[in-house]
C-alpha cells in the first residue's frame, strides 16, 4: 500500500480540526506543552551550576558533571559555591569565566550562608520569590515543581488509563465471568478509603516519585474501566465486528485493532480532567506530608511550610504555587474541553 | 377542489461548517417547494434520500431543528391562515389539533417512559375540552379502532410492550385522538415487516374512507405503495418537486426521466440485456448539486439546456406538472 | 447436483439467561429444524420477515454465531462439501475454519456499520487477505486494485475513508471485501435493505455481474419478493424460525401452497401490478 498521505478526511484529522477550532483550548494545548517541554530544559535555565566555565585554558561543563571544589582552587568538601566563583574569576582574571544559566539558583540548594536573615525570606532581588525555611530558592523550586507535576499527572493519567482500558476491555468483550469479575473489582477498589490507605502506606514506606506514581495507579485504574467496558460492549455488537470474523480476524486482532480504536472516546475526553485531578491529588498529598518528600521540589510541600506560619505571615510560600498550580491547571481544563468539542458529534449531525 | 393546505414558495436551508475549508455551507434541504393538499385525498411525497420530502413535512409543522436548520422563507396556508408565522400558544393549538404527525421511528412518536394511557389522554385533554375520565374512555374506543383488541387491559402498558406494527397503530390514534383534519405521515411503514405495513396502510385507508381524517400526506420511497394508496403523488429530488400528478396518470405516462426511471428500478424490471434497469450514478449530496438541472447528471435524456438552466414547474397536462426541459415549450418544434 | 451445503435439522436457541450464575435458563428458538440444500451455481433466496430467523441461518453459515453470542446452543449439521471434503461448518474451529472462510465470505446490510469507519477502503478490503493468504504487498495490492475495479470503484479510492463515499460505493466496498480472497460462497444478507431504490437495483446488477466473473454461488436473504423475482433461481421461506415452504422461486411465486406465502406475495406491493 503506498504510504498513506495524511488524508483531510480522517476521522483525526477531522477531529483535530474541530479541536483547533476551539481557540481556548487549542491555544492552551500549545501553551502547556511548550511550557512542559521547555521545563525538561531547566537544568540549563535555572541552576546553581554553571553552564561552561573557562579555568586556566580548559573548559569545565559544571552542569553536566560533578567537579571537586579544588579543581578550581577552591577551599570546600563538595562542589564549588559558582556564583561566588563566578565573582571572584570575573574580577581577577579576564581569560576566564564562568557562564552561569539565567537564574543562577537551584532547587535543592541551601542558601543559609547567602541570606541576610533568617529563612524564610520574602521576594528579594536575588531570589525573586523568596526562600522555603531551609534557605532554598522558591521561583528554581516552583518550576521544578511544575515539571514534577506535570510529570505526575501524565504518568499516572497514562498508566491508569491503560489498566483500566485493558480491563474495560476484557470485561466488555468477553462477558460473562470475566465481566462479573472486573465489574465486581471495580466495585470493590471504588469503595476503598483512598487516603486512609496513602496515610497507612506513608508511615511505612517513604514514597520517592516511582513509587508513589505506582501507588496512585494501583488505587486509581478503575477510573476508565467502566466507560470502555460500555464503548466496547457498543462496538462489539456492530457489522464491522461481524465482518472482521469473516475475514478471519482474531479475537486480539478484533480488539485492538477494530474495537478499542472505535472506543477512545471516553478515554480521549477524560484524559485532560484525569491529569488535572492528579496533579491536585499529588498537590495534596505533598500538603499533608503523604506525598513526596523534600528536598524534592513541591508545591504541595511549599504551601504546608507557609501554612505553618501564622496568617499569611510568609504569604510568598502559600501564594505563589497556588497561582502556579492553578494557571497549569486551568490550562489543561481549557484543553479538556477543546477536546470535549471535537468529540461532540452532535452539533451538525442531524443533517443526515 | 378544494385546498386543504397550500405550501408556496418553502425554502427550509441546513447550515453546516465544511471541516477542511472552516467556510459556512448552505444545504438547500428546500429549495422553493410549492405544493397543494385539496381535500379528500392521499397525497404521496416520494423521492430517495436527499430529496428533501422529510424537511418539507417538518417545515410544515415547524419541527426544523435551529440553528443547524431555518425555514428560510415561504409560506403555508392552511385554512386561510399562513401557519409559519404562528406561534407558541396558536402553534400549540395547530399541532395535534388540525395538523397531526406520525413519525418513521415510532420511538420518536411514543415516549417510552409513559403509558399508552398517559399519552393518549394528555392529547385528548390538551385539546378537546374532556375530563380525564372521559379521555382515558375515548382512548380505549381508538385503540380498539385502530385493531388492537385488548385496548382496556393493556391502555396501562408502555410502548416496549408492544410489537412495532402496534405501536405504530398506537401512535396513529394518538394522532387521531383530537380529530385532526390532515395527517402528515413520514415513512410510517418503513421500518416495519411487509404483511404489517399492508396491515397500517389498510387501517390508514379505512381511517380516510371514514372521515375521521379530512386529507393525509404520505411520505415514502415506495412508488409500489404509493400506486396503492394514494390520489395523488409529488415526485421530489434534490430539495425539488419534479413532477405532480394523480397516481393513475404518473403510472400510465411518467414524464420526467426521473419518475420514469424510479418505476422501472422499483419494479426491478429487466432490459433487453437481463439486466435490471437502474438510474447510473449516486443519490444527489446537498453538498454539490449540478448547475442547471439537478438531474443532469444522472439524466440519460439530457441535452445542452439542462446543464446550463434550471427548468420550471409546469402543467403540461390538466393537473400534471412537470420541471423537465424535454416538456418546455421552446422544444416542443423540436 | 454438486451440493455445496446440506443442512439439517440445524436449531438455534437464544438464551434469555439473565445473570451469570441463575439456574433458570429460558430460551427462544431463533431457527427451528431448518433442512435445505444449497447447490453449485445457484442463487438461493431466504425470505421471512422479522423474527423469522433467516439473519440466524445466515450467521451459522458464516460461521459467527458462536462469535455474536456465546451462550447460544446450537445444533444440527452444517455440512459444508468443499470439492471432495466434508466439513460440518458448525464444528470447524482453528487453521480448519480459516480455509473454510477463505471459500466462504458474506456482505451485511447496512454498509455503515459494517466497516471501520477509521480505516481506509485499501485497508478494509485488505483485511481479509491479511488474516487467510500469504500474499506479499504487492500481491495484495494487485488483487485489492483488481476487485476494486470488478466493483465499479477506482484505485484512487483506496486511500479514501468510508465517509467520502455514497451509499451505493459503501456497499461496493463491503462487496468487495468480500471477494477479494476470491470465495466460492457468499453469504448477502439483506445487502440492499439499506439502499435507496434506483441504487438498489445498481447493486442488484452488480451481484449478477459479479457471480458470473467470480463464479460464486450465492445465498440471498432478502424480505423484497420482487428482488428474489428477478435474481434468485430457488426460494426458501421462513416463519418463526421454521422453514414453510421452499421450491423454484417461479413456482413458489407463481403457485404459493403455505397460506404465510400467500400473505407474504399479496403484501409485497410491486409496481408491476
Amino acid at each position: 500500500m503506498s504510504k498513506n498521505k495524511s488524508n483531510i478526511n480522517s476521522l483525526f484529522h477531522k477531529r483535530w480540526s474541530k479541536f483547533k477550532l476551539h481557540k481556548r483550548g487549542f491555544y492552551s494545548l500549545f501553551v502547556i506543552l511548550v511550557l512542559y517541554a521547555l521545563s525538561f530544559l531547566l537544568p540549563f535555565i535555572v541552576n546553581k551550576d554553571p553552564l561552561i566555565i573557562k579555568y586556566n585554558g580548559n573548559y569545565y561543563f559544571p552542569v553536566f558533571k560533578y567537579y571537586s571544589a579544588a579543581t578550581f582552587n577552591v577551599q570546600s568538601n563538595s562542589e564549588a559555591n559558582y556564583r561566588k566563583l563566578k565573582q571572584t574569576i570575573d574580577e581577577k582574571n579576564k581569560d576566564n569565566f564562568v557562564l552561569m544559566p539565567l537564574y543562577p539558583y537551584g532547587p535543592n540548594e541551601n542558601l543559609l550562608d547567602e541570606l541576610n536573615s533568617m529563612p524564610p525570606n520574602p521576594p528579594a532581588k536575588n531570589n525573586w520569590f523568596g526562600t522555603d525555611d531551609r534557605g532554598r530558592d522558591v521561583f528554581a523550586r516552583v518550576l521544578y515543581g511544575f515539571n514534577i507535576s506535570v510529570s505526575f499527572g501524565l504518568l499516572v493519567t497514562l498508566f491508569s488509563f491503560m489498566l483500566g482500558t485493558l480491563a474495560g476491555a476484557l470485561s466488555g468483550f468477553y462477558g460473562g465471568k470475566t465481566d462479573m469479575f472486573f465489574q465486581r473489582a471495580v466495585e470493590i477498589w471504588s469503595a476503598l478509603p483512598f487516603l486512609y490507605l496513602i496515610i497507612i502506606l506513608s508511615s511505612f514506606i517513604t514514597p520517592g516519585f516511582s513509587l508513589l506514581t505506582f501507588i496512585l495507579v494501583l488505587l486509581n485504574w478503575v477510573g476508565i474501566t467502566l466507560y470502555v467496558r460500555g464503548e466496547v460492549l457498543r462496538e462489539k455488537a456492530k457489522e464491522y465486528v461481524f465482518a472482521a470474523y469473516v475475514s478471519g480476524s482474531s479475537k486480539f486482532r478484533i480488539i485492538t485493532r477494530h474495537i478499542l480504536p472505535n472506543s477512545i472516546s471516553p478515554i480521549v475526553t477524560f484524559a485532560p480532567f484525569a491529569v488535572v485531578g492528579n496533579i491536585a491529588l499529588l498537590v495534596a498529598l505533598d500538603f499533608l506530608g503523604f506525598g513526596l518528600q523534600p528536598p524534592t521540589a513541591s508545591w504541595g510541600q511549599l504551601i504546608q511550610q507557609g501554612m505553618s506560619y501564622p496568617t499569611l505571615d510568609r504569604w510568598w510560600l502559600i501564594i505563589i504555587p497556588l497561582i502556579f498550580q492553578f494557571i497549569t491547571l486551568i490550562l489543561i481544563v481549557f484543553v479538556g474541553e477543546g477536546f470535549r468539542d471535537a468529540f461532540d458529534s452532535k452539533q451538525y449531525s442531524r443533517l443526515k | 377542489m378544494k385546498k386543504i393546505l397550500q405550501i408556496l414558495n418553502l425554502k427550509t436551508y441546513f447550515f453546516a461548517v465544511d471541516e477542511k475549508s472552516n467556510k459556512e455551507i448552505i444545504l438547500k434541504a428546500v429549495d422553493d417547494v410549492s405544493l397543494d393538499v385539496y381535500e379528500d385525498e392521499i397525497l404521496g411525497i416520494v423521492g430517495e434520500s436527499g430529496s428533501g420530502k422529510t424537511v418539507t413535512a417538518q417545515s410544515i409543522m415547524q419541527l426544523i431543528p435551529e440553528p443547524s436548520g431555518k425555514i428560510v422563507s415561504g409560506e403555508i396556508f392552511y385554512k386561510r391562515e399562513d401557519v409559519l408565522k404562528k406561534h407558541g400558544e396558536e402553534l400549540r393549538k395547530i399541532r395535534g389539533k388540525d395538523i397531526a404527525y406520525i413519525f418513521q421511528e415510532t420511538y420518536s412518536s411514543l415516549n417510552p417512559v409513559l403509558t399508552i394511557e398517559e399519552q393518549i389522554c394528555e392529547v385528548i385533554t390538551t385539546h378537546l375540552d374532556k375530563s380525564y375520565d372521559e379521555a382515558r374512555q375515548i382512548s380505549v374506543d381508538l385503540l380498539i379502532s385502530m385493531g388492537i383488541k385488548d385496548a382496556k387491559d393493556r391502555i396501562k402498558d408502555y410502548p416496549h410492550q408492544f410489537s412495532g406494527g402496534m405501536r405504530q397503530r398506537i401512535a396513529l390514534a394518538m394522532a387521531l385522538a383530537a380529530k385532526p383534519s390532515l395527517l402528515i405521515a413520514d415513512e410510517p411503514t418503513t421500518m416495519l415487516d411487509v404483511t404489517i405495513q399492508k396491515q397500517i396502510l389498510d387501517l390508514l385507508l379505512s381511517i380516510k374512507k371514514n372521515k375521521q381524517l379530512t386529507s393525509v400526506i404520505f411520505i415514502t420511497h415506495n412508488l409500489g405503495l404509493v400506486s396503492k394508496y394514494c390520489d395523488r403523488v409529488a415526485v421530489m429530488y434534490a430539495g425539488k418537486i419534479q413532477e405532480v400528478s394523480s397516481v393513475s396518470e404518473i403510472m400510465k405516462t411518467p414524464l420526467h426521466p426521473y419518475t420514469k426511471g424510479l418505476l422501472s428500478a422499483s419494479a426491478f424490471l429487466k432490459d433487453k440485456d437481463n439486466k435490471v434497469y437502474t438510474i447510473p450514478g449516486n443519490t444527489p449530496s446537498l453538498k454539490e448539486l449540478p448547475r442547471g438541472c439537478k438531474f443532469c447528471n444522472r439524466c440519460s435524456e439530457a441535452f445542452d439546456k439542462c446543464f446550463i438552466s434550471e427548468p420550471d414547474l409546469i402543467e403540461i397536462n390538466p393537473n400534471h406538472f412537470v420541471r423537465c426541459h424535454l416538456y418546455q415549450e421552446t422544444n416542443i418544434n423540436e | 447436483m454438486n451440493k455445496l451445503f446440506e443442512i439439517k435439522d440445524l436449531s438455534v436457541k437464544y438464551s434469555s439467561k439473565k445473570k451469570v450464575f441463575s439456574n433458570n435458563e429460558n430460551y427462544v428458538n431463533a431457527v427451528e429444524s431448518v433442512s435445505f440444500d444449497f447447490i453449485k451455481g445457484e442463487v438461493l433466496g431466504i425470505v421471512g420477515e422479522s423474527g423469522s430467523g433467516k439473519s440466524t441461518v445466515s450467521r451459522c453459515l458464516l460461521s459467527i454465531i458462536k462469535h455474536i453470542d456465546k451462550s447460544s446452543l446450537v445444533s444440527g449439521n452444517v455440512v459444508y462439501n468443499e470439492g471432495t471434503k466434508s466439513i460440518d461448518l458448525l464444528k470447524t474451529k482453528g487453521k480448519e475454519l480459516k480455509q473454510v472462510r477463505k471459500k466462504i465470505q458474506g456482505v451485511f446490510q447496512d454498509p455503515d456499520s459494517s466497516m471501520n469507519q477509521r480505516l481506509t477502503a485499501g485497508k478494509i478490503i485488505e483485511e481479509p487477505l491479511l488474516n487467510l493468504t500469504d500474499l506479499t504487498k504487492q500481491e495484495r495490492e494487485a488483487k485489492i486494485k483488481d476487485v476494486l475495479q470488478k466493483c465499479g470503484l477506482s484505485e484512487e479510492d483506496i486511500n479514501k475513508y468510508p465517509n467520502e463515499f455514497s451509499a451505493g460505493q459503501k456497499q461496493r466496498i463491503c462487496i468487495a471485501r468480500a471477494l477479494v480472497v476470491e470465495p466460492e460462497i457468499l453469504i448477502a444478507d439483506e445487502p440492499l435493505s439499506s439502499l435507496d431504490i434506483s441504487i438498489q437495483a445498481q447493486i442488484l446488477n452488480l451481484f449478477a455481474d459479479l457471480k458470473e466473473k467470480y463464479n460464486l454461488s450465492i445465498v440471498f436473504i432478502t424480505h423484497d419478493l420482487n428482488i428474489v423475482k428477478v435474481f434468485c433461481d430457488r426460494l426458501i421461506v421462513m416463519k418463526d424460525g421454521k422453514i414453510v415452504e421452499q421450491g423454484n422461486t417461479e413456482n413458489v411465486l407463481s403457485n404459493p401452497k403455505n397460506d404465510y406465502t400467500r400473505t407474504l406475495l399479496l403484501s409485497n406491493i410491486s409496481n408491476s401490478s
